[in-house]
């Protein structure tokens, strides 16, 4: 993992996005990779900005400023994830409806690119209607779904349990923040649905969904 | 120490916390003093100045005056900030005497609903850049398979039509007098047809190789002689048949200059080739070849209709043919100035070209003389390097 970590979150909390992009800059350069930069500097760094915010030690806007540097930063590093061998393998990804946290879909959607699949990331406040038209049109080999706000659960729910019935047979992955205090029996209760408690998790168990042949 | 009353101690925490524009005027409307806010949204600069003037007015409509005058009104008006962003506050005059107390508030609703909608809609472009580089990825992807199918399509083919060619010559030369002059016509126009076929494969090789980014250069040490004669030969050859004079302008043809020969004589033949096409008969094809300073320049003139500036413009894109007449009706594939554009590019050099509609066309080509060889063989006999 890459060196920086508490320079990395000084930077961001002070909204010093060029500063930022130069740490990340030469943890590249330390050879390390675009997995190492996610999981040691933009993930603990929005997860402590986060725990910051709760405990009223940041505001709405020092946060909103953190997640748009780290998304802006992703926005710089992806192109090299789509140029890289992929496999004849294909997820959707989406943050449900009224849910308009979308990093760590993003992520997600970043991860399933760093091991092989193509995935395409439909962002935050996905309506379910357009979730449900768009995996009719791809036909994807899984779908995963971000959740961060314990409170949107409900609405969550409502689009695995339509993704079900319409699509009886396809996996999917639910996953966020949201679950960080524990799994929800309900969403768990849906044939075919897995809820992970992580990065690590989510990357042991994809070969399970990956497509045979 | 006595507590402070109630009623000043709150009146002050809103005057002074709270995000509430309070603007202390004199009965001329002159501003007196700013609160801590409304210092920091309209600058120290408006104390002593008339506050008409960070109001924004553009039909005259702002009334001062209802504002200095007792009553329960609120108005909206619009605010120049110290930053220069205009904004709207809600403001109600309270008068005392001959002294009124502006207070304003910020459209809390409307700037909520904006900040929202700023959030969502970067939200939605940093999601949309992610398609984008996706989609351009892949699009990358398929254009490499496209270039790969050309290029072995094109090595395939490139094979049997050689073997037309040759055959086809054979049986001209070795059979030709013992022939029906018909059927002789019927060779060379098989003859024709697959020389061009060859041209086109070739130039679909050249377009393999350079847009899969493997054209390599063959740098060596050479004159200028040396690059241009071979060329100039066979631009007559094509000449002679329509009565097109090609000739040599200023040659600086001792100069040794270090290129990949091979690959500008490429560019000359098809420049002094495009030249000859479209010349009329009876005209003229220019080359001037000299050195200037460390570039050699190349320029390939004819007499024939010139470009417009649209037509330059596509000029150089593939297959981006454009539409002047070829005296003799020749064919082209379209490719053959996108190749030598980047033959000479993998110079280091330039090509353009200089023409009005009507008065012929100029083709320049520089390069640098220097790739930085060392000090090799005699001129003439440098290997390719």
């Amino acid at each position: 993992m890459p060196d920086g970590l508490p320079a990395y979150l000084d930077a961001l909390l002070g909204g010093r996005r060029v500063e930022c992009m130069a740490i990340v800059e030469r943890a590249l350069a330390a050879n390390a990779r675009l997995r190492d930069v996610y999981l040691g500097l933009f993930q603990p760094a929005l997860y402590s900005v986060g725990d910051l915010w709760e405990r009223n030690r940041v505001t709405v806007a020092t946060e909103h400023l953190a997640t748009s540097i780290v998304e802006t930063q992703m926005s710089l590093l992806e192109a090299g994830l789509f140029d890289a061998p992929h496999k004849n393998a294909t997820a959707v990804v989406a943050c449900s409806a009224n849910e308009h946290h979308q990093i760590g879909g993003r992520m997600i959607a970043d991860a399933f690119e760093w091991n092989g699949w193509h995935a395409d990331f439909l962002g935050a406040n996905t309506p379910e209607d357009a979730l449900l038209a768009y995996l009719a049109d791809r036909t994807p080999n899984v779908v995963a779904l971000s959740l961060s706000v314990a409170f949107n659960i409900d609405r969550l729910l409502h689009t695995v349990e339509a993704i079900r019935i319409r699509f009886p047979s396809l996996p999917i992955l639910v996953g966020g923040q949201a679950f960080r205090w524990g799994r929800c029996a309900a969403v768990e209760a849906v044939p075919g649905v897995t809820v992970l408690a992580g990065l690590d998790e989510f990357e042991r168990r994809l070969p399970e969904w990956e497509p045979h042949g | 120490m006595a507590s402070e009353p109630f009623n000043e101690a709150l009146v002050r925490h809103l005057r002074d916390f709270v995000p509430l524009l309070v603007v202390d005027l004199d009965a001329g409307g002159i501003v007196r003093d700013l609160n801590a806010y409304a210092r920091v949204v309209l600058g120290d600069r408006l104390v002593g100045r008339p506050f008409s003037e960070v109001v924004v007015d553009f039909v005259g409509g702002f009334d001062l005056a209802a504002l200095l005058t007792p009553s329960e009104g609120v108005y909206k008006i619009d605010l120049v900030t110290a930053s220069l962003a205009p904004e709207t506050y809600f403001v109600r005059g309270l008068v005392n005497g001959s002294t009124t107390v502006l207070v304003g508030h910020p459209d809390f609703a409307g700037t909520e609903r904006l900040r929202d909608e700023v959030l969502g809609l970067n939200r939605q472009l940093s999601t949309l850049g992610r398609q984008v580089q996706k989609a351009n990825a892949e699009l990358r992807e398929l254009n490499e398979l496209k270039t790969r199918f050309l290029g072995m399509a094109a090595h395939d083919l490139r094979r049997p039509i050689g073997a037309v060619i040759t055959y086809t010559e054979f049986v001209r030369d070795e059979a030709g007098e013992a022939m029906d002059p018909e059927h002789v016509g019927f060779l060379d126009t098989v003859l024709t047809i697959a020389l061009g076929m060859k041209r086109l494969v070739d130039d679909f090789l050249d377009v393999a190789v350079i847009e899969s980014g493997k054209l390599r250069l063959q740098i060596g040490r050479v004159s200028v002689e040396q690059v241009i004669q071979p060329a100039i030969d066979l631009a007559r050859l094509a000449g002679h048949r329509k009565s097109i004079e090609v000739v040599t302008d200023r040659i600086d043809g001792d100069i040794l200059v270090e290129v990949d020969a091979e690959r500008l004589q490429q560019v000359l033949v098809n420049l002094l080739g495009n030249a000859v096409e479209h010349s009329p008969p009876g005209g003229r094809v220019t080359l001037d070849a000299r050195c200037d300073g460390d570039r050699l320049v190349l320029a390939v003139s004819d007499q024939g209709n010139g470009l417009t500036a649209d037509q330059q413009a596509r000029l150089f894109a593939p297959f981006g043919v454009v539409g002047t007449q070829k005296t003799a009706a020749e064919r082209s594939t379209g490719l053959g100035l996108v190749i030598a554009r980047k033959i000479v590019d993998a110079h280091g050099g330039g090509l353009r070209v200089e023409s009005e509609a009507g008065a012929g066309a100029t083709f320049v080509v520089e390069v640098p003389v220097s790739h930085g060889l060392r000090e090799g063989p005699a001129p003439g006999s440098s290997p390719p390097q």
